[in-house]
């Protein structure tokens, strides 16, 4: 990796020296409980409402999992490449996070187990500019790369990779996998390109409709729910988010451009969980909002900034029920986590936000010392 | 100096023939405003086979505002129902303020600061317009037109990740990684422009970018109509373009109006949507005097 000489942490080590000593006196000292006592919890909505959701943390490089070095440099070269630069896609598993890097054209691996963070160098899956990615239930990796136009498979090692989709001309943006089939969204020709999983073949093209209430107008991301027949998927044509059966019929659509609740500028990444709540990212407003499937708005996160549970031209999100140790010291003990979120910022300190979803517990409901961010950010003027 | 320069705009030019998949599919007249332009959405979606549910074209930049008393009652957020509603409208695109203590070096964050390399300098390079750009040009709605990175420094992961957003990105030869464009071996990024950043504390001598400072930057007071052309009035001084009349942005060298291309030098086209004609480098030329 030649080029990676050239984001030399040279003169980052050298500013870094002091905060360095600092830094290695408070570990020893305080042996870890310095860090906690330190940490403000951020929880959303704001407060008086309960909380039901808490940042936790984020990653952009190998050493915010893996702390500072004692001797920076016996790591110095793992460290140089152990970065995400510009995120987009997302999938977690296994204690896995899974994310493409477009500024990079590879996959991380950021796994919170090992601790570890594993660039995916490897000259076999060589990747061009990879959108979202979905695992299989192998843990396989479906890569939609809009430059090699096509669906790059990833095997679960990550030492090879095949390919399907080339000779359908797509601009593929997502892709979500089933038993048999492939769900592809082709920003390009307005379509939801349904494949065969074997062969690669076209089974059938969707919703592409010159009626904008009937199709996709400039989908970007595709959340499937097999188990129920659903597909959702943003539009940056419309502002919205559609809910098609999985022949292309638009059953529900929610928001439009605009700038108040339930509405959206830019939004990208779709997520459906368990409890059947819609998650969508809007990297216009630098928010994600929830909605149930009546299409209400339960609540929205994030805001812009560079401080902690800020979101920075947020792509894509994930939401798991896993439960990951690692993540568990971030959680206030005052609040109960139940599912984790995992969002990509493609700009910003933030490269991976992580948030928990849950409940106050219920004897510390009064007690918690919520601070919200969004208090200390002053009203600024739009572009009129 | 001037090598660089002219090296600059020759890697700017190969991008122009980047890849197909982003290709504009709208010819358009360069000063013929934004419905003439690779900017009318709703003539973009027709091009693409779906039909836009608007005619409006600015919508998709300016985001109606929604009036705090229009919201549907269904619009306000269930958990979240002790809100104060009349002040909560999103705020799109602006950047953090100058001002501002929540950008990075002031978000009080300091061990995660520190593990991250961000010190006092850093800032937020989308700020002002720029955030609105990159939310389309990403990679996979529109043509993704800058990465980070720069090989001619050595900079810190904050100072090349955040510090600098580049522009024109050459991916015009990904393909062959023996080839000095290739996109990840050798990051052959002369093309690249730095953003986000004060233009009057850089004019002022400062030293902004903590880069080596070899260029010679204007006052930002410098008028440039010689450039414009004739009948050109909104933008009179280098600082018309600047992001509050001070930081340069992605509008600093782009109209995304489309208003002003037929009246630049000797007439020539000054696509893709740029405020002077590239040719004799008269844009660098406005701001760098060699
Ligand atoms: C210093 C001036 C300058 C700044 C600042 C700048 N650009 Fe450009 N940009 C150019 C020039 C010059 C070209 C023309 C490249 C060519 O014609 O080969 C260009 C080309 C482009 C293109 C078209 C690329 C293509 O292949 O067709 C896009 C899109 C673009 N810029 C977007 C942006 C965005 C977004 C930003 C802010 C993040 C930005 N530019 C900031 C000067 C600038
Ligand atoms: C591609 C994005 C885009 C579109 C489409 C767009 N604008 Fe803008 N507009 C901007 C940006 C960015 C600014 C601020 C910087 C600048 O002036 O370039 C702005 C500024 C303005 C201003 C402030 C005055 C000025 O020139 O600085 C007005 C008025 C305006 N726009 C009107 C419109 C109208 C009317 C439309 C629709 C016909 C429209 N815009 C479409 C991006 C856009
Ligand atoms: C609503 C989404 C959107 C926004 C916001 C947006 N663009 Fe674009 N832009 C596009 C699309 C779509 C194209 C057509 C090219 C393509 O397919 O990628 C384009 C093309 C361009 C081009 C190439 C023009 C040419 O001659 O080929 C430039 C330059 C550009 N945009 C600059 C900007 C700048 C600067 C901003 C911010 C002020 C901006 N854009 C904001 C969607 C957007
Ligand atoms: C709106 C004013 C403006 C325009 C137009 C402009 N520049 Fe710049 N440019 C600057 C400023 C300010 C700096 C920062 C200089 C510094 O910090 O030393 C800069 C920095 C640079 C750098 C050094 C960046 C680095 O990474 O080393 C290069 C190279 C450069 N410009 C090339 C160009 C080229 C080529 C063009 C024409 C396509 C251009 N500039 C147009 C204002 C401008």
């Amino acid at each position: 990796m030649g080029w990676v000489k050239f984001y030399g942490v040279l003169s980052r080590d050298v500013c870094l020296k002091k905060s360095f000593f600092v830094l290695a006196v408070a570990c020893i000292a305080l042996s870890g409980c310095a860090a906690k006592e330190a940490r403000k919890s951020f929880f959303y909505p704001k407060p008086p409402n309960s909380p039901h959701l808490q940042y936790l943390t984020s990653f952009s490089i190998g050493r915010d999992l893996e702390g500072e070095r004692l001797f920076p440099f016996l790591h110095a070269n793992a460290d140089k490449n152990n970065i995400i630069v510009k995120p987009y896609g997302i999938a977690v598993k296994n204690g896995r996070i899974y994310v493409t890097d477009t500024a990079l054209s590879r996959l991380m691996v950021i796994d919170l187990n090992e601790k570890k963070f594993s660039p995916v160098d490897n000259p076999l899956i060589a990747l061009r500019l990879p959108a979202n990615l979905n695992l299989d239930e192998k843990g396989n990796i479906y890569v939609a790369d809009t430059l090699r136009q096509e669906i790059v498979i990833v095997d679960p090692m990550l030492q090879s990779s095949t390919a399907v989709g080339n000779e359908l001309k797509m601009k593929p943006t997502d892709v979500a996998v089933t038993k048999d089939r492939l769900f592809v969204v082709d920003n390009d020709q307005n379509e939801l390109k349904i494949l065969d999983r074997e062969t690669g073949k076209l089974i059938k093209a969707v919703g592409k409709n010159s009626d904008p209430k009937k199709g996709l107008s400039l989908p970007t991301n595709l959340m499937l729910d097999e188990k129920n027949g659903f597909m959702y998927i943003t539009n940056q044509g419309t502002g919205k988010v559609v809910k098609m059966d999985l022949d292309g019929n638009i059953l529900k659509s929610i928001g439009g451009f605009g700038d108040r609740f339930g509405l959206f500028s830019r939004p990208k990444g779709v997520f459906v969980d368990d409890d059947g709540y819609i998650y969508v990212v809007d990297a216009g407003n630098q928010v994600v909002q929830i909605f149930n499937q009546e299409g209400k708005i339960l609540m929205f996160f994030g805001q812009r900034g560079s401080g902690p549970g800020t979101l920075d031209l947020p792509a894509d999100i994930f939401v798991t029920r896993e439960k990951i140790d690692y993540l568990d010291q971030f959680v206030d003990p005052g609040f109960v986590r139940e599912k984790l979120i995992f969002i990509t910022n493609q700009t910003g300190p933030r490269k991976v936000s992580v948030f928990a979803m849950g409940h106050a517990r219920e004897e510390a409901a009064n007690s918690l010392e919520a601070v919200n961010p969004q208090e200390s950010i002053p009203e600024q003027k739009k572009i009129p | 100096m001037k090598k660089k320069l002219l090296a600059g705009i020759c890697a700017v030019t190969l991008v122009g023939s980047a890849s197909l998949v982003f290709a504009g599919r709208l010819s358009y007249d360069n000063g013929g405003g934004i419905t003439n332009s690779p900017h009318n959405m709703p003539a973009y979606l027709q091009a693409k086979g779906a039909a836009p549910e608007t005619s409006q074209l600015c919508v998709f930049c300016h985001t109606p505002h929604n009036a705090t008393g229009s919201g549907e009652a269904g619009y306000n957020p269930l958990w979240n129902h002790k809100m104060d509603t009349s002040t909560a409208n999103f705020i799109p695109y602006e950047g953090i303020d100058v001002n501002d203590p929540d950008y990075i070096a002031g978000g009080g964050d300091t061990s995660f600061n520190a593990l991250n390399g961000f010190g006092a300098g850093a800032y937020d390079v989308l700020k002002g317009p720029s955030r609105l750009c990159m939310s389309c040009h990403d990679g996979v709605t529109a043509i993704d037109a800058f990465s980070s990175g720069n090989n001619s420094v050595t900079l810190s992961y904050a100072d090349s990740y955040d510090k600098k957003i580049m522009i024109g990105e050459n991916i015009s030869d990904n393909s062959n990684p023996a080839s000095s464009n290739y996109f990840g071996a050798t990051r052959d990024l002369r093309n690249d422009h730095p953003i986000g950043f004060s233009y009057i504390d850089v004019a002022d001598g400062e030293d902004a970018l903590g880069m080596a400072k070899d260029i010679n930057i204007r006052n930002y007071a410098t008028p440039v109509t010689t450039w414009l052309g004739a009948g050109k009035t909104s933008v009179a001084q280098i600082k018309d373009v600047l992001f509050k009349g001070e930081f340069l942005t992605c509008s600093s060298c782009h109209d995304v109006h489309n208003t002003d291309g037929t009246k630049t030098a000797g007439g020539s086209f000054a696509k893709p949507l740029l405020r002077v004609t590239t040719d004799g480098s008269a844009l660098c030329l406005m701001c760098h005097s060699k």
